[in-house]
């Protein structure tokens, strides 16, 4: 209740804000790779789509974690190429991974999509739950 | 109703019930006040705006500490003079002018702190504590940050992972209080410094060199910024500072650009994005930029 009832002081989204750091996208973290500022944990609600649109440096191994609520997982992920928005990765493909690992020649500008699926979540909490999504992204430079 | 429609619908009438509750019980000494129905509207509002902005895209800012890690990595050696004066910090009376500046001193933050200038990046960090509270940042956000950085002044690792944690506190803090205007501004602050530092430590224009390929580069967070602050031109602070954006876009504009179709291929069992556009500088694009930068960062440290 007192949680409910500092939500408009503190802002909705600031419960979710460090969900990266603490979710189980710690599970992901790799001793090798450096955590990359552009890592976020929002607020999401099924049937939501969340769009980021992140800098990509070049000659960079970069590792892209989502985690989220445990009935709220699948969760889906797209990355799109934000100019030509050509679908790069989709991770439908892969049976919903919730990580993938990438290569980047040149800088872009890359757009990921998320939505969580809620699988095994009932219709009462996905009626009344914003679970958090946390996308989580290490880098290093290639070839290290 | 729409699902979405009814989902607020039931949160608001949660948030009702709570504020109700919490007039009862806490505010005996208002006894028979209504409870505020414009505090209600707010709280409704305030998720709606929020439901709206996940919504949309997010423009993601740049961080001032990994654009100079990014660049000064490459081989660019520390150059003195370039930073502006803690002491000028007092100075700035407008709160336009002291985000701008608090974006540049954390720039020289991370700048002070890459180079090991741990005496130097804690006056800085002092002088972002001290901006930062004026521009509505909790001083809770920057005392630690302060305490561990003066524990731990002869580490400069320490010192450089200080520094980016002022800017990720700062944005926390500033995302969750709806004070996005300012983070905008203080992220053109930042993104200006970093151009500056970079252009002022190069005297001329070599071909080939990689700086000058990151420098195109910084064209890709340019965008995300301009983006953002469009969004948010309602604010006269904000407002003011696009065009400090779209003149720096103006020379990103005029570089020639190499570009191949982005795909993905496979590469020792790695997933590899290939391809993409290249913003090429050339000899005459370099002074303009280092000149037109120098011309905004004057406008904005100058007293």
């Amino acid at each position: 209740m007192l949680l409910v009832m500092a939500l408009p002081v503190l802002g909705y989204g600031q419960f979710c804000a460090d969900f990266h750091k603490v979710g189980s996208c710690r599970t992901d973290l790799v001793p090798s790779y450096r955590y990359y500022s552009q890592s976020r944990g929002d607020m999401i609600g099924v049937g939501y789509t969340i769009k980021y649109n992140v800098v990509f440096y070049g000659d960079k191994d970069y590792i892209v974690s989502f985690c989220t609520l445990k009935n709220f997982y699948p969760v889906h992920f797209k990355i799109v190429d934000e100019i030509s928005e050509k679908v790069l990765y989709d991770n439908k493909e892969d049976d919903y991974i919730e990580s993938i690992g990438f290569g980047v020649e040149k800088t872009k500008m890359i757009l990921i999509e998320v939505e969580v699926l809620a699988h095994k979540a009932s219709d009462k909490e996905i009626e009344e739950y914003y679970p958090c999504i946390g996308m989580l992204i290490q880098f290093k430079e290639s070839g290290r | 109703m729409s699902a979405m429609e009814y989902k607020l619908l039931r949160i608001f009438v949660f948030l009702v019930i709570v504020h109700v509750l919490s007039a009862c019980k806490f505010e005996k000494q208002r006894e028979g006040e209504a409870v505020s129905a414009s505090k209600i509207d707010s709280s409704l509002e305030s998720l709606q705006e929020e439901l709206n902005i996940l919504e949309d895209v997010l423009y993601l800012y740049p961080i001032p500490g990994e654009i100079i890690e990014g660049f000064f990595d490459a081989e660019l050696e520390y150059k003195s003079g370039l930073v502006n004066s803690v002491e000028k910090k007092d100075s700035y009376l407008e709160s336009r002018s002291q985000a701008l500046n608090l974006g540049i001193y954390i720039t020289d933050l991370a700048y002070s702190a890459k180079f090991g200038l741990t005496g130097e990046a804690l006056g800085y960090l002092e002088a972002v504590y001290s901006l930062g509270t004026r521009v509505g940042v909790s001083t809770e956000v920057f005392q630690s940050l302060l305490d561990r950085a003066k524990e731990n002044i002869s580490d400069s690792d320490s010192i450089v992972h200080i520094s980016n944690e002022a800017f990720y506190q700062m944005i926390f803090f500033l995302e969750n209080s709806n004070k996005e205007n300012t983070l905008a501004v203080i992220s053109v602050g930042a993104y200006i410094e970093s151009l500056y530092l970079v252009l002022e430590t190069k005297e001329l224009f070599i071909e080939d060199d990689p700086v000058f390929t990151q420098i195109g580069d910084m064209k890709y967070p340019l965008d995300n910024l301009l983006d953002r602050a469009k969004k948010l031109e309602g604010d006269k602070n904000v407002a003011s500072i696009i065009s400090y954006l779209i003149s720096i876009h103006e020379i990103f504009d005029k570089l020639v650009v190499d570009e191949t179709e982005t795909a993905v291929s496979k590469k020792e069992g790695k997933l590899v994005i290939n391809g993409g556009s290249t913003f090429n500088l050339n000899a005459e694009n370099f002074m303009e930029m280092k000149s037109a930068i120098r011309s905004i960062r004057a406008e904005i440290t100058t007293i």
